[in-house]
C-alpha cells in the first residue's frame, strides 16, 4: 500500500513527468512568459494600423526613379572609338605620305635632269630625223602679231659683233649660200 | 524571401544579371521596407527619400555582402541605419534634441495629408515617439511588422532575451502614456 502511494506520488512529480513526454523549452523560457502575456493582453487595445498613407501608384513610380540614379555595367558591346580608330591609320598614311613625297620629288628631279642633259645637238639631231614634225601654223600661233616687231628682232637680240659674223660665215659651205641665193 | 537564397545572391553579385536581379529584389521589398522606414521618420517624403537611399546603398554594398546573416535581415538593417541617419541629422539641422524632433512630427499629424488615422491611431504614434530610438523599432517590427525575435534580433544585433523585455518595457509605457492623456 505504502509502496502504491510513494510510486502514484513519483508520477505526480514534474521531473518525472518530463522526462516521460521528452519535450523541453528554450533557456529562460519560463523567465519572460508572464511580460509576453501581459504585453500581448496590453496591445490588444492598440489599433493595428499606423494611418499612414500613400499617394495612389506610388509604389510602381519607385522602381523607375531608383534605376534613373543607378549605374549599370554596360553591356559587352565592342565598340571603337573613332578616336582609336584614327589613331591606327595614322602611322599608315604618314608612311604612304612619306613614300609619296619621295615619289613624286624623284620624279620632279629626274625629270628636270633629263630635261637639263640633253644638248642642243641632241636636239638638232632629233628634229632633222623628223621625230618632231614642225607645223609652221602651230609656231605662229603661239606667237602674238605685238611680239614681233623688227625693231625688236634688229635691235634687241642683235649684239654678234663683226667677228663672230664672218667667222659664221666661213663654217658655211659656199654652194649653200649660193643655193639659197639663187 | 527567395526560396534559394545563395543563388540570387549570386546573381546579384554577377555584373551580367546584376540589374535584372536587383530589380527583381525592389520589386519584393521595396513596400516592406519603406513602411518600416515610415514607421521611423513619419512623413511620406522623407521615407521616400530614405527609400531610395537604402535601395541605393543596398545596390552598392551588394557585392561585399557576405551572407553572415540573411540577405532580409542585412537589407532591414541598412534601412533601419538610413532612417535613424536621417531623423538625427534633421534634428541636428533644427538644434533640436532627436526626442523634440519626433514629438513635432507626431504632432503635425492630424495636418498631414499621407496621414487618414483616427484619434486613437495619433494617441498611438504620439506614445510610440516617446520611446528611445531603439525601443520603438522593436516595437514597431514587433507589433505592427509581426516579426519574429529571431529576426529582429538579428537585424538589430541583439539577443532574444534583451528584445523581449525591450519590447514588454516599450508596451507598459505606451499604454500608461495611453492612460494619462484619457
Amino acid at each position: 500500500m505504502r509502496k502504491d502511494l510513494e510510486n502514484m506520488f513519483n508520477n505526480l512529480d514534474g521531473k518525472a513527468k518530463k522526462q516521460q513526454h521528452g519535450f523541453s523549452v528554450p533557456t529562460n523560457y519560463f523567465d519572460s512568459v508572464e511580460d509576453q502575456f501581459f504585453a500581448d493582453l496590453a496591445t490588444n487595445q492598440f489599433p493595428k494600423e499606423t494611418g499612414h498613407q500613400v499617394p495612389s501608384n506610388y509604389f510602381s513610380t519607385v522602381e523607375e526613379r531608383l534605376f534613373s540614379q543607378l549605374e549599370f555595367a554596360k553591356k559587352e558591346v565592342k565598340v571603337i572609338s573613332l578616336r582609336t580608330r584614327i589613331l591606327r591609320y595614322i602611322p599608315t598614311a604618314a608612311a604612304a605620305s612619306v613614300l609619296l613625297f619621295f615619289g613624286l620629288n624623284y620624279l620632279t628631279l629626274t625629270n628636270t635632269n633629263i630635261f637639263e642633259n640633253i644638248s642642243s645637238t641632241e636636239i638638232e639631231n632629233w628634229i632633222s630625223e623628223d621625230y618632231l614634225t614642225l607645223n609652221p601654223e602651230s609656231f605662229s600661233a603661239q606667237f602674238v602679231d605685238a611680239d614681233f616687231t623688227e625693231t625688236s628682232l634688229l635691235e634687241d637680240d642683235l649684239s654678234l659683233t663683226d667677228d663672230e659674223i664672218f667667222d659664221y660665215l666661213n663654217t658655211i659651205d659656199n654652194t649653200v649660200l649660193l643655193t639659197e641665193i639663187e | 524571401m527567395f526560396t534559394d537564397e545563395v543563388a540570387f545572391i549570386e546573381q546579384l553579385q554577377n555584373a551580367k544579371t546584376k540589374e535584372k536581379a536587383f530589380r527583381e529584389l525592389v520589386a519584393t521589398y521595396k513596400e516592406r521596407l519603406y513602411w518600416h522606414i515610415r514607421k521611423i521618420v513619419i512623413s511620406h517624403d522623407d521615407a521616400d527619400d530614405v527609400l531610395q537611399n537604402t535601395f541605393i546603398k543596398i545596390f552598392r554594398g551588394i557585392d561585399n555582402f557576405k551572407q553572415e546573416s540573411k540577405l532580409f535581415s542585412w537589407m532591414y538593417r541598412i534601412a533601419t541605419n538610413e532612417s535613424i541617419y536621417f531623423i538625427n541629422k534633421r534634428a541636428k539641422e533644427r538644434n533640436v534634441d532627436i526626442s523634440d524632433y519626433q514629438d513635432k512630427l507626431t504632432s503635425n499629424l492630424e495636418s498631414d495629408q499621407w496621414f487618414s488615422g483616427d484619434e486613437i491611431q495619433v494617441l498611438l504614434q504620439k506614445a510610440i515617439a516617446t520611446l528611445p530610438p531603439k525601443q520603438q523599432m522593436v516595437f514597431n517590427m514587433k507589433y505592427f511588422d509581426e516579426l519574429k525575435y529571431k529576426e529582429i534580433a538579428d537585424i538589430l544585433d541583439l539577443s532574444e532575451g534583451a528584445l523581449k523585455a525591450s519590447y514588454f518595457h516599450a508596451v507598459k509605457k505606451i499604454e500608461a502614456f495611453l492612460k494619462t492623456v484619457n
